[in-house]
């Protein structure tokens, strides 16, 4: 509790001590004068003994204080009071330095949701993906091999399977065609995903005859089905079927997979063969188990599984790999992080141009820096009050940045081109990233700030006196205005070169020649069950009026 | 002067000369400062300013504290005072200090090497 009291007793302590410098000047004055020296000669004796008062008022000070912090929150009060005073520069850095940090907090909030962040599943370091795999690449898994290695693995909690299909849902009349998940039953407890109402699917569901029942997103049934309580038990028809509804699953990430129906996997007799490769697997490691051991567990597997089905099965092996980005494209992480750093050199050209105007500055400030020097402050004291000046900058900057970034997030969530991330991301403003908007604050307020501020505390301070006003620049600050333009340029221009090429590189993607006319075509499927249309004579398809079937 | 350290005084030095004035008697700033000016015979030149800082370290060590008084003058001053802790603490600097001068001393004598 020391500190407390401390800090209650400051202002005390800092009031006596101004009060005892007083008495102790007076005191030698008084002494002096009574030895016979004259009144004004005594003060300036007494004074010149006594050495700099504010400074030394200042060191006593000190000693009660931590130092750093307070300083430099009283560098900062400082900071803000002189950029009050210059609004036209202050809005100009300040603008500049937003959109710096705004443009990169919003594409690192993409690089973080889509590559970086942890994936939002319970212990989602277990989680893994298994497909086959021949010569070297991975491939879907047939049913049989499934199956088998289901039975046969040591090194899964649990392994599903799904594939994937187009279903037409019934509403009080209105079909609608809706992409549908068809996992396995053990799906979503395999990966954690929690449900709002009812229950995942039970092993028994994923038999012929028992399967017709159904789990949905819940923006699914908020959206189609008014977010009904009692939905559980009730039956919507798919593809003209009655389905059961069984579960529905917690809003939130599963509302951002591409399926919001849900219906159990059944392996027909005649799909379990070693032959057609159609599902994907995931699986849950045992507690503890690597990703080398499961690899080496499946190998084990995937070999027993040869020597029993040479003909279809010589060659083929597993591989286990973390589910982590293992959607995500080779090519779209590395087009993600060079947006990162595009947006990285754009950050640097703020701040080499915010630096610009701070030299520029600095030379209306001559007088005010050899004042601050005569009185005492040293060129530690200097450089630090303006370093602390442009973090304050930096700090008005990265707050207005975070806001730009938050709705340049907007735009970019609805613009992003579907499957470039996985579809876990979730996108936005959260703590990792605006650690990282913090970080990127200070580097620019200290990046923008340093050259001017070592400018400032290192020049000859007796001429800025004698010049008496006069804003003269000196040949060294040219000589570092001068260095930061070419750098401004040279990052502008290799930004420029980079933009320049990818859009060339658009433009004749859009100019290759198809072998058709590809203006005024349109292309679409039309999902039907085939055992109600055989006859390819039962399908009419009315077009829009100026639509023309070819 | 700033700080002990820029004159040459060892850092501490300053604090060792204050305590060993308090152990005597109580008193002012300003008295201490002429006193340690008389008593060192000026050969120090220490500015009387640079006293505050170091008595202000003394305080938040709790080494000496300080009270509200009158001075002889009649002025309301603020008189320091040893404390326990202080007189230790002088104590082990001396003779530490003595160590030290007797180090250098032997090694600055001159005929012997």
């Amino acid at each position: 509790m020391r500190w407390l009291t401390q800090l209650f007793w400051r202002r005390r302590v800092y009031g006596h001590l101004s009060q005892e410098i007083r008495e102790h000047l007076e005191q030698k004055i008084e002494e002096l004068v009574a030895s016979g020296m004259p009144r004004k000669e005594a003060t300036y004796v007494a004074r010149r003994e006594f050495g700099n008062v504010t400074l030394t008022e200042e060191d006593s000070r000190k000693v009660w204080r931590w130092p750093s912090i307070e300083e430099f929150l009283t560098d900062i009060r400082f900071g803000l009071r002189i950029l009050r005073k210059n609004p036209g520069f202050a809005a100009v850095a300040v603008l500049t330095l937003a959109l710096g940090i705004g443009a990169n907090t919003a594409m690192f909030s993409v690089v973080y949701g889509a590559l970086l962040s942890p994936l939002p599943y319970p212990n989602s370091e277990q989680l893994v993906m298994v497909w086959s795999k021949v010569n070297g690449h991975r491939n879907a898994v047939c049913a049989a091999d499934f199956l088998e290695w289901k039975r046969q693995n040591s090194a899964f909690q649990d392994v599903v399977a799904w594939s994937e299909g187009t279903f037409s849902l019934s509403v009080s009349g209105n079909p609608e065609s809706m992409q549908v998940r068809i996992p396995s039953p053990g799906f979503f407890n395999l990966q954690g995903i929690p449900l709002a109402l009812g229950r995942d699917f039970v092993p028994e569901e994923g038999e012929a005859g028992r399967n017709h029942v159904v789990i949905m997103a819940h923006r699914l049934w908020h959206e189609r089905f008014g977010s009904d309580p009692h939905i559980i038990g009730q039956q919507v028809r798919l593809n003209a079927e009655p389905y059961t509804v069984v579960g529905v699953l917690a809003a939130g990430m599963p509302d951002r997979f591409e399926a919001h129906l849900f219906v159990p996997l059944v392996l027909r007799p005649d799909q379990i063969n070693h032959q057609f490769h159609w599902l994907t697997v995931m699986g849950r490691l045992k507690p503890g188990v690597t990703l080398q051991q499961a690899n080496a567990d499946m190998e084990a597997v995937t070999r027993r599984i040869a020597e029993t089905y040479p003909v279809s099965n010589k060659g083929w092996g597993a591989s286990v790999e973390p589910l982590k980005n293992n959607f995500t494209s080779r090519e779209t992480i590395k087009d993600l992080w060079l947006l990162m750093g595009a947006v990285g050199f754009v950050l640097l050209i703020a701040c080499v141009n915010v630096a610009n105007l701070l030299l520029a500055r600095a030379t209306i400030r001559q007088k005010e820096v050899a004042l601050r020097a005569s009185l005492g402050a040293t060129r530690g004291q200097l450089f630090s009050q303006f370093l602390t000046e442009s973090l304050a900058l930096a700090l008005v900057g990265g707050a207005l940045g975070v806001g730009l970034a938050w709705m340049l997030l907007k735009a970019i969530v609805v613009l992003l081109p579907q499957y470039s991330v996985p579809t876990e991301a979730d996108i936005r403003l959260n703590l990792p990233v605006l650690l990282f908007s913090l970080a990127a604050t200070i580097l620019a307020g200290v990046l923008c700030g340093c050259a001017p501020s070592w400018q400032i505390s290192h020049r000859n301070l007796s001429n800025a006196l004698k010049e008496g006003g006069r804003y003269a620049s000196s040949a060294g600050r040219q000589g570092l205005r001068r260095t930061l333009v070419v750098l401004e340029f040279a990052l502008a221009l290799t930004l420029l070169a980079g933009a320049g090429l990818v859009i060339h590189s658009f433009w004749k993607l859009t100019r290759v020649n198809l072998g058709f006319r590809e203006d005024h075509l349109l292309t679409f499927s039309l999902p039907l069950r085939v055992e109600r249309f055989v006859q390819p004579e039962q399908i009419t398809i009315v077009l829009p009026p100026g639509t023309r079937e070819d | 002067m700033k700080t002990g350290e820029q004159r040459g005084l060892f850092p501490g030095a300053l604090e060792m000369m204050i305590l060993r004035t308090l152990k005597r008697q109580p008193l002012h700033g300003y008295a201490l400062a002429q006193h340690i000016k008389r008593t060192s015979n000026d050969l120090l030149q220490i500015e009387e300013g640079s006293l505050y800082p170091a008595l202000q370290r003394l305080l938040k060590e709790e080494l000496v504290k300080a009270e509200w008084g009158i001075s002889s003058t009649n002025r309301r001053v603020r008189i320091y005072k040893l404390t326990a802790a202080g007189a230790k603490h002088l104590q082990h600097e001396v003779s530490r200090f003595e160590k030290m001068l007797e180090g250098i001393t032997r090694v600055l004598a001159p005929g012997e090497s």
